[in-house]
């Protein structure tokens, strides 16, 4: 019972703090003129909580984190873009994950990073009616790999930070 | 049970193998692409052509401004010259250089960080908008309107 309630109260921090980051990444100017590209921080908490307690720990969060910036920050066609990345991308982080033995986070991120770029491509396409849109597709590529890499890396380096249990 | 080791030992060489192949792949796409250029430039919003111009024939500077208001009924339109009224609007440019969107009430401004394009590779697009600005037709490298010998 008592391990249950730490648990809920871990998850809970764990979506707020994923929720600020996002806050934070979201008032930051873009650093290349490219649509769609942001450097995906607040990933960092969902893989983390995927390594730690599992796969639908780390879907409650990101679900958590989606609504909660859709209703603060955002509106629904951005909800669809990051939902659809979202859940892609943590759908391939896991399949990665398992393919790794849990090992090499920072590939399983960049799966991630990459997939979570792949999804909001295909988004835009449909709501924008276009392929044209495709054109950024080579951007998005890299963009993903390179964040991902780097939520990849700093999951890695949050785990091995012990948190005092009490 | 060997075969599985032996899958997991080589794994993460395949994944980061393939990681950078779709990266390198993607240079060269950036590289291949980067100096074409069109002479068509559509104004598109909401899937929709509001306006084709061909940059041949454009003199001056030529204003449009997109309004995609969704509780307007009858958006997207586009009116002439630098109008910015109501919600959901792109201020166009269009010059014999190319077209540029110079003005917006999306938040990230990044429509307007793109700059000109007259490439088919690179349109310009408002995403919260849903503004998209291609530019197609090949356009001859030289410049020159016919050769003869």
């Amino acid at each position: 019972m008592r391990k249950d309630t730490r648990k809920i109260v871990t998850l809970g921090l764990l979506a707020a703090l994923s929720l600020a980051i996002y806050a934070f990444e979201s008032v930051l100017p873009p650093l290349l003129p490219i649509p769609g590209m942001k450097p995906g921080l607040s990933n960092i908490i969902i893989l983390y909580t995927l390594k730690r307690f599992g796969k639908k720990e780390a879907g409650s969060v990101l679900l958590v984190r989606l609504l909660l910036s859709a209703i603060l920050f955002g509106n629904a066609i951005s909800l669809i873009y990051s939902a659809a990345g979202g859940f892609l991308a943590l759908l391939i982080e896991i399949l990665c994950d398992k393919i790794l033995s849990g090992k090499n986070l920072q590939i399983t991120g960049a799966f991630g990073g990459l997939f979570h770029n792949i999804a909001q491509l295909i988004i835009a396409m449909l709501i924008m009616q276009t392929g044209a849109v495709f054109s950024y597709a080579p951007y998005l590529f890299i963009a993903g790999i390179v964040t991902g890499l780097f939520t990849g890396f700093a999951s890695h380096f949050l785990l091995k930070i012990k948190i005092p249990e009490t | 049970m060997s075969n599985k080791k032996s899958a997991s030992k080589y794994a993460p060489i395949i994944m980061t193998a393939l990681l950078a192949l779709i990266a390198i792949a993607s240079v060269i796409w950036i590289v291949l692409v980067k100096n074409t250029k069109g002479e068509t430039v559509s104004i598109v919003s909401n899937g929709i052509t509001l306006k084709t111009i061909d940059l041949n024939t454009a003199t001056g500077e030529l204003l449009f401004t997109v309004i995609n208001d969704p509780s307007d009924e009858t958006a997207p339109y586009i009116v002439d010259g630098n109008k910015p009224l109501g919600t959901h609007y792109n201020v166009i440019r269009i010059t014999r250089e190319g077209a540029e969107i110079i003005d917006s009430d999306c938040t990230t401004h990044i429509c307007i960080h793109e700059g000109i394009t007259d490439s088919p590779a690179k349109p310009i697009v408002c995403l919260p908008n849903r503004l998209l600005i291609t530019v197609t037709g090949e356009k001859s490298e030289t410049d020159t309107d016919a050769v003869t010998y």
